[in-house]
């Protein structure tokens, strides 16, 4: 009988081992990932590349050139081909060598929290305060989250019934001024000069924007430009400005005229 | 009755001390405004005048570090003046003609600083600088003398800036301004280069008609075939002229702007919802590549690709076929959907017209000694890019990472292949 006690422990404790070592192989998708990618194979990448010490920078999901390095060092360390490319064989190799809380990781992010996922040392003590919800946008070099945040708020409120061309242009013709000698160059600077957005003056702006108005920004952010260089668009519907009908007009999208 | 009676005059207490509250901080906001915009117009006042002394101080100097001095001045002021002319209501017109020409004497003043040639220009256009500038002066302290009263408030600011006096007097101010900006700042070639999206009506190319465009869109999009087409043209006033074109089948909703001259593709993009399900990163650019090349693209590579929620964005650029460099200024953007690959965005815009690219000849840089002992070059190739008098220049293309304290910062420097100048340093 204690034999067949014994027996059972050690049955229990090895299908538990090898229950958990199912899931440590499954733990990735089968992509295979690259510089460019987003999303939570590269969340699970850069916290096992962190757990193993080869990852230092901010857990956020965007393979960038700080996950590149570390996966390069990672592969020269264990024997791998250094390609900075994230493979059956590399994903493999890094989960046998690295643990992956996924419900903690997750966690932090959806609260927005600053944190780390360094192998060896209690996670609750590698969580500090964030600023709330971050961005999982890769944007061009030249612009930051904020400057998403703040033209979605102006091409939803400026633009939310208009069709999805429309709303590009909207976001395209700030890009335009920030462009132009004749205008603020500053993205916040555009947005707020004074009488240049009815969005601004009437509140709109503080609406919360959808996730179509930012998809718009996002082309018009990677060079889309419905508008074919504008730098007013005015509602002739609603315009009370004699000026705005002496600019030189480009085209008609939804309710909106586009002028230079 | 009485009751009634009681709560009526109850409401008509609380609504007149409500309107009372109201009508007080309406007021108080109006005259905060008024001071806030009384104080930028003094501030615009008095920063003119620096500028104009700066503008005349720079006539004073053949000594460099003298003159660079007085540049600096101009280049700050200028700025500092946009920024304050930028928060006041002001006639729109007349404001961004100002903005404009203060943007140019500050790039021309920064300009200075850095070129020789430049320094020849200078003297030769500022003497006319500075006299534009002060007779400017002075009709902006007529314009702008009844606005800064004491007694106004932010109401009666308003009134006098849609008054048709004032009105004429801003204008008159604007006009003068454009008129400065045209004789002190004209257009170089290089700037006229520089903008080669709005200089597409210097397009050579026969005018196709409106079937002709619409042919060329199927064509390229045979896909949309049994779309619900319109197609449309530019406004008569465009600077080059387009056909607009709509279209809508299914799931699928989007539009192809492509020029009259050439029927050349300006943009294409589409909406539609996207699977959840994605193709892998490596299949995904494969098919972009090989639809790239259906669509006559046949000269560009990949220099970036980023993964948003439903779609990749991939940068293309021209691969100049002499040296093999990347002109990044003949860029093509291009968007595809997630689930399966298709190209839903295309904008061509800057690839119609190459650019011109001069030879240039190629001086071996010693690496070693250009860098920090700590600084590795990852990466080396060719590309074109655009230097501060906005010239296409040759440049050495380096990826190069320093370790700062274990964390490695990687960063792109190009450098002019001839001069050894750096023209960009980007962090990655």
């Amino acid at each position: 009988m204690r034999l067949f006690k014994v027996l059972l422990i050690i049955l229990m404790t090895f299908t538990i081992f090898a229950m958990n070592d199912v899931h440590r192989g499954e733990a990735f998708s089968n992509q295979v990932i690259a510089r460019g990618a987003n999303g939570d194979d590269v969340i699970e990448l850069q916290a096992r590349l962190q757990y193993v010490g080869f990852y230092t920078g901010k857990i956020d999901g965007k393979f960038g050139y700080g996950t590149y390095w570390a996966l390069r060092n990672f592969q020269e360390k264990y024997g791998l081909k250094v390609d900075g490319i994230a493979g059956t064989t590399t994903k493999k190799k890094l989960t046998a060598a690295s643990n992956y809380n996924k419900e903690f990781v997750m966690e932090q992010l959806r609260k927005g929290n600053r944190f780390t996922h360094y192998g060896g040392k209690p996670l609750e003590q590698q969580v500090q305060q964030g600023t709330g919800t971050q961005s999982n946008t890769q944007l061009p070099t030249k612009y930051s989250d904020q400057d998403l945040k703040l033209m979605a708020n102006a091409v939803y409120g400026e633009a939310r019934g208009e069709p999805y061309e429309g709303q590009v242009a909207v976001a395209a013709v700030i890009l335009n001024r920030l462009d132009s000698p004749e205008f603020p160059n500053t993205i916040s600077g555009i947005i707020f000069q004074p009488r240049a957005f009815t969005a601004v003056a009437d509140g709109q702006i503080w609406l919360t924007p959808n996730d179509r108005a930012m998809e718009a920004v996002i082309d018009a952010m990677n060079g889309w430009d419905p508008t074919e260089n504008a730098l007013y668009y005015f509602n002739p519907k609603t315009a009370t400005s004699e000026w705005i009908w002496t600019r030189p007009q480009i085209k008609k999208i939804g309710q909106h005229i586009f002028c230079l | 009755m009485k009751k009634l009676t009681f709560f009526l005059v109850y409401a008509v207490i609380v609504l007149s001390v409500f309107s009372y509250t109201s009508a007080k901080e309406k007021t108080n906001l109006k005259q905060l405004l008024h001071a806030q915009y009384t104080n930028q117009m003094a501030d615009a006042s008095s920063q003119l005048n620096e500028l104009q002394k700066a503008v005349q101080q720079s006539l004073l100097f053949s000594d460099p570090t003298a003159l660079n001095d007085s540049l600096q001045d101009v280049w700050r002021l200028s700025s500092d003046i946009r920024q304050t002319i930028g928060g006041i209501p002001l006639d729109r017109e007349f404001t961004t003609q100002w903005m404009n020409y203060l943007g140019r004497l500050g790039n021309q003043a920064k300009l200075t600083m850095t070129s020789e040639e430049s320094k020849t220009n200078w003297n030769k256009s500022v003497s006319n600088v500075a006299s534009n500038l002060s007779s400017f002066s002075s009709e902006w302290d007529v314009a702008t003398a009844h606005l800064l009263q004491e007694d106004k408030h932010y109401n009666k600011w308003l009134d006098q800036l849609s008054n048709m006096d004032v009105k004429n007097n801003f204008t008159n101010l604007s006009a003068t301004v454009k008129s400065y900006a045209e004789s002190d700042f004209p257009l170089t070639s290089s700037e006229t280069d520089n903008q080669k999206k709005k200089d597409l009506i210097a397009l050579k190319d026969k005018v196709i008609s409106e079937k002709e465009a619409l042919a060329r869109f199927k064509e390229m999009f045979p896909q949309y075939e049994k779309a619900t087409i319109r197609i449309e043209q530019s406004e008569k006033t465009a600077p080059y002229p387009f056909y607009h074109i709509t279209f809508h089948e299914g799931i699928r909703l989007g539009y192809a702007d492509i020029t009259k001259k050439g029927g050349h593709l300006l943009s294409f993009l589409v909406e539609r919802p996207v699977d959840k399900s994605t193709l892998s990163q490596e299949e995904l650019i494969n098919k972009a590549n090989k639809q790239m090349k259906d669509l006559g693209f046949d000269d560009l590579e990949i220099e970036a690709s980023r993964e948003n929620t439903m779609a990749w964005h991939l940068n293309y650029v021209r691969i100049n076929p002499s040296n093999k460099a990347k002109v990044y200024a003949d860029g093509v953007q291009v968007k595809i959907a997630k689930d399966n690959g298709e190209i839903i965005g295309i904008n061509g815009m800057e690839y119609i017209q190459k650019e011109t690219l001069k030879d240039q000849p190629m001086k071996k840089i010693d690496w070693k000694t250009f860098f920090d002992k700590n600084v590795e070059i990852v990466e080396e190739a060719l590309s074109y890019s655009e230097n501060d008098k906005m010239e296409e220049r040759l440049c050495y293309e380096l990826t190069v990472v320093y370790y700062n304290k274990n964390v490695p910062l990687t960063f792109r420097v190009l450098v002019d292949t001839e001069t050894g100048e750096i023209i960009k340093n980007e962090k990655l």
